[in-house]
């Protein structure tokens, strides 16, 4: 029988690792918001950010979208997902976007009237934001094909022709940065110069220092929101109250994942995804609570098999091989 | 991020206060490239499963169980503007309703204001059947006929969804900037300012009514508008609006009584007193008239002068001809005569038709109440019974010594005017009774005063009426409108109101009315009387030629052509 607690820790930990729960801001989303205010400040109408998967793209684009408007204004935001959804015709593709904004409309009339109804939805929306824009952030974005990014082109012109700005912001895996190559070759620079031009190449924990800061936001972070409640208090409390810092476990937590970095000796900087570094902490954290005290001392060894169960030693050994398989490539061409 | 609850494409900031259903719903449809169908969903979706109203005249969004919040989440639109949808605040309000029969019933027709519907508004406000004015601009409203179809489980005013949808987003001229991005529309703050003065006036008036006082007339919204300035609560906007704008509160008349009998009297209510002045306009002897007797009995004579000539040259003509007429309906088809007073291009001068239609007017004992006062009872019945029980007060009015009862004969066909000019009339027998006994109550004393007040107004409106209808004579043949109708019409718009009110020492009479209290201007100069009777004498040829023709042919079709000279002479002159 469980009880209680752990059940309560349980719950706390599956809603952590779906990471919806809260945003933590990452020295790595730090810089992605600075180049996003750029990007939106400078008239720039899309941009890529791609990456390894589980970096955690997703949740720092969220959280970027979440902070800037402090920083610029509100402006609307529709997040996309692209997936395996059947959104080939120009008719589906618009439905898919009207169902994103829960439009009451979204099944009703031929393309023609989903694609005027989506525009007059966000130019309605840009047109009352302080930067005259509108953001589209396409989830999974190498999925993307040829045609729908002409669709987003009558999109933008329709935005544009109202005096708006629609800036498509193009988030996937490095798939996507071939993508715009090949784009390039197929003598689409209509798409590329308008929606990538700008890029940024997103990566995980790749310091010490960057693992440190990270802990020291879970640290400062008030859960469950509106409560009074530090994070690691729901599993430490006696030792939150205590003086404990979770920030003085990122020495050690960085030395475990450093360890399997060298284990399989990949020529590359090292770097953390955002993903296995939250499968650690809370493993770890889910280790100590039966430690809980005033003076809580963290084993290496706790924090060596939380590491090792977050799953980044997996995710090496598939990184490894697709080095291999990409050095192999390029040495036959 | 992505909104958590249902989105439409509307543009925030766009609605207006007090926009009518249909305006709203046009410009769903077009920014969501949907029919109207979908609209209607949507509003049915709002008014609740239960599709309360209070009344079946009511608009949309007077559901009693409206869903306003989701409205303003669906639309991004702030709450209180979309609040401000309903016409809640004024729809019921028992008071004036029990004083006046007040309502804001829509109109059938679509009613718009020129200036709002190039500004893309449209406003329930303009759809009042008693409304003639745009509350915001001033300007006359227009009327067009609606022939679009009621859309089941919703209310009429949802119709006008398709006229604005095709008037803003085909036609595309009146709204100029429909199809843009940029809609040019009616100032919110402006339309929320006039609005407020237009219900102000009536929710300050209802609070105002008490049991000290009772509204006297037939037009509903006569009486309502002589509450309104009577409790001061009239302004610029409601007066503007209103369909009886010109109407004139008069002087106040005092009465001195004591508290019970003004008591007694303001427990009447309207069909009281129309039912005392009824049983007044036939009993009033010409000895000692009161100035509406004086003045409805000299009109006959009035209208008369300068006329004397049409009506000798057509009477001449008239019994000519109705000779040979009758003579041939008696052996052959039925013809008609060339004449009909009741028709002005069908007598050589208008002035004969207008004193045929001064007949109605006159006729108190058949059916002037009937039709000048509301279908509240038969008068038409032999043996009369005039409803006077259905006073409340009527026991208290005769013990007051304010209503005594009257039996008696009145003549009747005094009113019988032109009965002399009737085609037919020359050689029929008259065999209907000349009087009728009858039993009524009739004002006494305080009361035969008030309703000699309320009769002179009520005469000077006929008189008018009367008078509008001989001017309006060619536009009513072109509308191919019946000048008795339009009497009524006229008679109706006119009626003035009343209101009667306790005072310290007695009662007070205000009556509002539309016309003058003095005779219009009937007579034609001296230069112009020459050429009118050239006019009514070539009038009256060209009708005799008409029947002549008519005439003619019948004899050809009965081949009469083949008969004996001497036949043929008696039929053509």
């Amino acid at each position: 029988m469980v009880d209680a607690q752990t059940l309560e820790h349980t719950k706390l930990s599956t809603r952590l690792l779906a990471g919806r729960d809260f945003l933590v801001k990452t020295p790595q989303c730090v810089s992605y918001l600075k180049q996003m205010h750029t990007w939106l400040t400078t008239g720039s109408q899309g941009a890529l950010v791609h990456g390894r998967p589980r970096l955690g793209k997703t949740s720092a684009t969220r959280w970027v979208l979440k902070v800037i408007p402090n920083l610029i204004g509100n402006f609307p935001v529709v997040e996309v997902p692209i997936r395996d959804q059947h959104i080939a015709s120009e008719r589906a593709f618009f439905q898919h976007l009207l169902r994103c904004i829960k439009h009451r409309e979204a099944m009703k009339g031929s393309a023609g009237d989903k694609r005027d109804r989506f525009s007059e939805w966000l130019i309605a929306r840009a047109k009352r934001s302080p930067i005259n824009a509108a953001v589209l952030f396409f989830d999974e974005a190498h999925l993307l094909q040829d045609h729908q990014y002409s669709w987003l082109l009558n999109i933008g012109n329709e935005l544009d022709k109202n005096g708006c700005r629609l800036f498509c912001l193009l988030v996937g895996q490095p798939e996507l940065a071939d993508k715009k190559l090949k784009l390039i070759e197929d003598g689409m620079e209509q798409i590329v110069g308008r929606f990538m031009v700008r890029e940024l190449e997103f990566s995980g924990i790749s310091s010490q220092l960057d693992l440190v800061a990270t802990l020291t936001e879970y640290q400062e972070t008030i859960y469950p929101i509106d409560s009074d409640t530090l994070f690691a208090e729901n599993f430490i409390p006696l030792a939150v109250r205590g003086g404990f810092k979770l920030n003085s476990i990122g020495p050690a937590m960085w030395a475990s994942f450093e360890k399997l970095w060298i284990h399989f000796r990949i020529d590359k900087e090292m770097s953390i995804p955002m993903h296995y570094f939250t499968s650690a902490l809370i493993g770890t954290l889910n280790s100590l609570v039966k430690h809980d005290a005033h003076s809580l001392v963290v084993p290496q060894e706790t924090i060596t098999d939380s590491v090792n169960a977050s799953g980044y030693k997996d995710s090496l050994r598939i990184l490894l091989a697709s080095l291999d398989k990409y050095k192999r490539t390029n040495s036959r061409s | 991020m992505n909104p958590c609850y249902e989105t439409t494409s509307w543009r925030p900031g766009t609605l207006r206060a007090y926009e009518s259903v249909g305006s709203i719903g046009a410009k769903y449809c077009y920014l969501n490239k949907v029919k109207p169908r979908e609209f209607y969903n949507l509003i049915l979706e709002l008014i609740g499963e239960k599709n309360r109203y209070i009344n079946r005249d009511d608009f949309t969004f007077d559901s009693l169980d409206f869903d306003f919040s989701k409205l303003s989440k669906l639309f991004n639109e702030p709450l209180p503007i979309v609040k401000k949808l309903s016409l809640k605040a004024i729809n019921h309000l028992p008071n004036l309703r029990k004083q006046t029969g007040y309502s804001l019933a829509s109109n059938e027709d679509f009613a718009y204001c020129p200036i709002c519907l190039a500004n893309g508004y449209h406003s329930p406000l303009h759809q009042i059947s008693w409304v003639t004015n745009c509350f915001i601009h001033n300007e006359a409203l227009i009327n067009v006929v609606n022939k679009n179809k009621s859309i089941k489980n919703l209310h009429t005013d949802i119709k006008l969804l398709s006229n604005l949808y095709d008037i803003w987003f085909v036609e595309s001229e009146i709204w100029e900037s429909a199809k843009s991005y940029d809609w040019h529309l009616v100032d919110n703050k402006l339309i929320e300012e006039k609005a407020k003065l237009f219900i102000q006036a009536l929710i300050n008036t209802e609070s105002a009514i008490t049991n000290e006082s009772t509204t006297i007339g037939n037009n509903i919204e006569s009486k309502l508008l002589v509450l309104v300035e009577n409790l001061g609560n009239s302004n610029s906007v409601f007066k503007a609006m209103h369909q009886n704008k010109s109407m004139r509160l008069g002087e106040p008349i005092n009465f001195i009584c004591s508290n019970m009998v003004a008591d007694t009297l303001v427990k009447m209510n309207s069909k009281d007193f129309i039912l005392f002045m009824y049983s007044r306009q036939i009993t009033c002897e010409s000895e000692n008239a009161p100035e509406w007797k004086v003045a409805l009995d000299k009109l006959p004579s009035i209208l008369r002068i300068n006329h004397k000539n049409c009506l000798h040259e057509y009477r001449k003509t008239f019994e000519q001809l109705e000779k040979t007429r009758i003579s041939w309906c008696r052996w052959n088809t039925y013809v008609h005569p060339p004449y009909d007073m009741e028709s002005y291009d069908r007598v050589p001068c208008q002035r004969i038709a207008t004193l045929n239609l001064l007949q109605t007017i006159l006729n108190f004992e058949d059916s002037l109440v009937h039709n000048s006062h509301g279908n509240f009872y038969d008068s038409r019945l032999g043996g009369m019974d005039y409803l006077f029980q259905d006073i409340e007060v009527l026991n208290d009015l005769i013990t007051s010594d304010l209503a005594k009862k009257w039996v008696g004969f009145i003549v009747l066909g005094q009113h019988q005017i032109m009965k002399k000019y009737t085609p037919g009339y020359v050689f029929n027998t008259n065999d209907e009774a000349d009087s009728r006994r009858t039993s009524m109550y009739v004002p006494h004393d305080l009361l035969e005063e008030i309703i000699d007040q309320l009769l002179l107004a009520l005469v000077y409106v006929w008189i008018w009426a009367l008078y509008e209808t001989e001017m309006n004579r060619e536009n009513l043949a072109n509308q191919q409108f019946k000048p008795v109708q339009y009497l009524k019409l006229m008679i109706s718009q006119l009626s003035p109101s009343a209101i009667l009110e306790k005072t310290h020492n007695g009662l007070q009479l205000k009556i509002g009315t539309m016309v003058p209290y003095k005779t219009p201007d009937w007579f034609i100069n001296k230069d112009d009387l020459i050429n009118h009777y050239l006019n009514v004498q070539n009038k009256s040829r060209e009708l005799e030629v008409t029947f002549d023709q008519v005439l003619l042919e019948r004899m050809k079709s009965a081949n009469l052509y083949q008969k004996s000279t001497n036949h043929l002479r008696i039929y053509s002159r």
